[in-house]
């Protein structure tokens, strides 16, 4: 510990890093607390690998700075830094065995022959691979050569552990069950955890928060409920979770509400919020599991089912209709007992106003 | 990569040859097997069938006799022409492994337009003929070569140095032929170390020079056992520059042959001397085999 700040804590300030005359990252600031799970997620070539590389030590910031508890890291070199990573195809050494690659950081740090295989055989039993020491790693299975990265980041007790898509190698199945297990894992050690990744489900079960970044910069730190539910913009609502999107303008007020407008007469009922006024270019995002469907005719959401997708548990309907021609995308649980929805079917939609976000549009907003 | 190292991949790196050979074997072999025909039909009749013949020459030249072989065994001139032979490829080999592995890393780690630049450079001695390269260094090498007269002229010498028509000349000579051969496998098997390793090594504690140690020269071994597996083979049988480069007493397996055929016109015992030279490359050739089998990996250098 230094200055009272715990061993894990993380801070990122304003760092950029430019390749030629591309922007990779942008001003990026964001604070890890120890003990935290911490998930960047973005597009690729969002600059969410650059920056983990930066932490890392491999890639040199053009400009900020990173603190690891409390000490200024910016310019000390890889070796000297103290972090876990996995790589994003385990870099596993091939030539060296199960064991001699957990032992290899404890030997680098002079440790003693006896301590080194005690504290080997301690990280294997973690990720349940004890037995496996005199393999090579072309001999194991992909989730079990990830579990020996994952030892290997561990066994020398990092502040902080980095992970560059760690589980994208693997299939969804064993995918979802690593996730779980290093969920555990976390939660047990109570480690530092700073992950990348473009799977948005993948940082949703994960996280404690989210860092959304598109373009070099973090469009909106938030919990998961937080980001899913208020997103920030249009890029944040896209990218985690699907939506419907509607560019509308403000036309009348009532009482505390607004109503919107989009070009095709479609009226939503939304919110007041500090600095709306009329005649304002708004853009609204309704999540499709928050519309409610049902047989019928005679409203002002009635419509016509254009197409339905069978995804197991739910299906996917979109709808277009009558009055303003929009398409409205809803999801339905298929649950024993409700009537089917088929295409061409009549149908009447409702939604509860709460629902309908309001979005800073991006192009309006200032830089 | 760029156009040229990716030829110069192709050149030396086997594995794609290995994996079309194995799909000759698994699949549909005869269509296959006549695709192969017409470069079977051109090994047999101007690779086997001269190799049979020489064998004949020195089994039944002039009547079937074993005393060629008798010979080469029991003469000690011969016996020590063979030991000097084995010793110049290994100079040569280990000469080419040491200028060769620092210029393949560079090569292998520097940015893109700089390792094309290099390629070229290694490669453009290629395609100039051996026996022009060999006169090069004698105009280079000789008493009033350019090397003797810097050398007086910097007054780092009274007399000029005796360069070639001796040892040092033939080392000069075959190691400079034969470097490309050593830089080229070093280099493919450097360039597909994955980078991410190295960091790996570097994320978990290791400075440059461990995770050097430790990392990328066990896995470069590979390279290194080819290459020199290629160089010593090719030196083994080298004629020209050593006949050229070489003193009256550096007479190498090779140059003895063509004495005994050319001058002597003693086909038995040169033929006998060549199917003994290619016994010998043929042994060495399975012996690094081996080497490479237990090398791949490195298993051998971090085995537990």
């Amino acid at each position: 510990m230094t200055d009272g700040v715990s061993a894990g804590h993380l801070e990122l300030v304003g760092l950029s890093r430019h390749f030629g005359d591309t922007l990779a990252v942008d001003r990026v600031s964001l604070t890890i607390l120890a003990g935290e799970f911490v998930t960047l997620l973005g597009p690729s070539g969002s600059g969410k690998t650059t920056t983990l590389m930066m932490i890392a030590g491999f890639v040199r910031p053009s400009a900020g700075e990173i603190h690891l508890a409390g000490r200024p890291i910016t310019r000390t070199p890889p070796y000297r830094r103290n972090v876990g990573m996995v790589f994003q195809n385990y870099a596993l050494f091939p030539h060296m065995t199960v064991f001699n690659n957990v032992a290899f950081s404890l030997e680098m740090r002079g440790i003693r022959k006896r301590e080194i295989a005690g504290r080997v055989g301690e990280a294997l039993d973690l990720v349940k691979l004890a037995g496996y020491e005199g393999r090579l790693p072309r001999q194991l299975s992909g989730g079990q050569q990830q579990r020996v990265a994952l030892a290997r980041a561990l066994v020398f007790n990092p502040p902080v552990l980095l992970m560059d898509e760690p589980l994208g190698a693997l299939d969804k199945k064993l995918r979802e069950h690593m996730q779980l297990e290093l969920k555990r894992l976390q939660a047990a050690l109570g480690l530092t955890v700073l992950y990348v990744t473009h799977d948005q489900e993948e940082a949703l079960v994960l996280s404690d928060r989210i860092a959304v970044m598109n373009h070099g910069r973090i469009e909106q730190v938030g919990r998961p409920p937080e980001l899913y539910e208020t997103p920030a913009n249009d890029f944040v609502a896209a990218f985690i979770g699907e939506s419907n999107f509607f560019e509308a303008t403000l036309v009348d007020r009532l009482d505390a509400r607004w109503v919107a407008e989009t070009p095709k007469k479609l009226r939503f009922v939304v919110p007041d919020r500090d600095g709306l006024r009329l005649g304002q270019h708004v853009r609204l995002s309704l999540r499709p599991e928050k519309v409610a469907v049902e047989h019928g005719t005679g409203s002002d959401y009635a419509g016509v089912v254009e197409e339905t997708i069978y995804i197991g548990g739910v299906t996917k309907l979109m709808v277009r209709l009558e009055d303003s021609d929009e398409t409205v995308t809803l999801v339905r649980l298929n649950s024993t007992g409700l009537p089917a929805i088929r295409r061409g079917d009549q149908v009447r939609l409702g939604w509860d106003p709460a629902d309908v976000k309001l979005l800073a549009s991006r192009s309006e907003e200032t830089r | 990569m760029t156009a040229i190292s990716r030829v110069a991949g192709s050149i030396v790196d086997a594995r794609p040859w290995i994996r079309a050979w194995e799909a000759v074997a698994e699949r549909d072999g005869l269509r296959r097997l006549l695709l192969v025909l017409p470069t079977l039909v051109v090994l047999l009749v101007l690779f086997v069938a001269p190799l049979t013949a020489i064998l004949r020459l020195s089994l039944l030249d002039p009547a079937p006799t074993a005393r060629h072989y008798l010979e080469v065994v029991t003469n000690p001139t011969y016996l020590h022409v063979l030991g000097i032979t084995f010793e110049t490829a290994a100079l040569v080999t280990l000469l080419c492994l040491a200028l060769g592995y620092p210029l393949a890393y560079v090569m292998a780690t520097v940015p893109g337009r700089l390792a094309g630049v290099l390629i070229i450079l290694v490669i453009v001695p290629f395609w100039i003929s051996v026996l022009v390269r060999t006169y090069a260094w004698m105009v280079m090498l000789g008493r009033g070569g350019l090397v003797n007269t810097l050398l007086l002229r910097l007054g780092v010498v009274e007399e000029p140095l005796r360069l070639m028509h001796n040892f040092v000349g033939v080392l000069v000579g075959m190691t400079h032929v034969l470097l490309p051969f050593a830089v080229l496998p070093m280099y493919s098997v450097m360039k597909n170390i994955d980078r991410d390793l190295l960091r790996a090594a570097e994320n978990l504690g290791a400075n440059r020079w461990q995770s050097f140690r430790r990392v990328f020269f066990p896995l470069s071994l590979l390279g290194v056992v080819s290459a020199a597996a290629l160089v010593f083979v090719s030196a083994l049988g080298f004629f020209i520059t050593p006949a050229l480069l070489g003193g009256p007493r550096d007479v190498l397996l090779s140059m003895l042959i063509e004495r005994q055929v050319n001058d002597l016109t003693n086909w038995g015992f040169g033929s006998a001397l060549a199917v003994v030279l290619l016994g010998l490359t043929l042994l060495v050739l399975i012996v690094f085999r081996r080497f490479l089998g237990t090398a791949a990996w490195g298993s051998v250098v971090e085995g537990r």
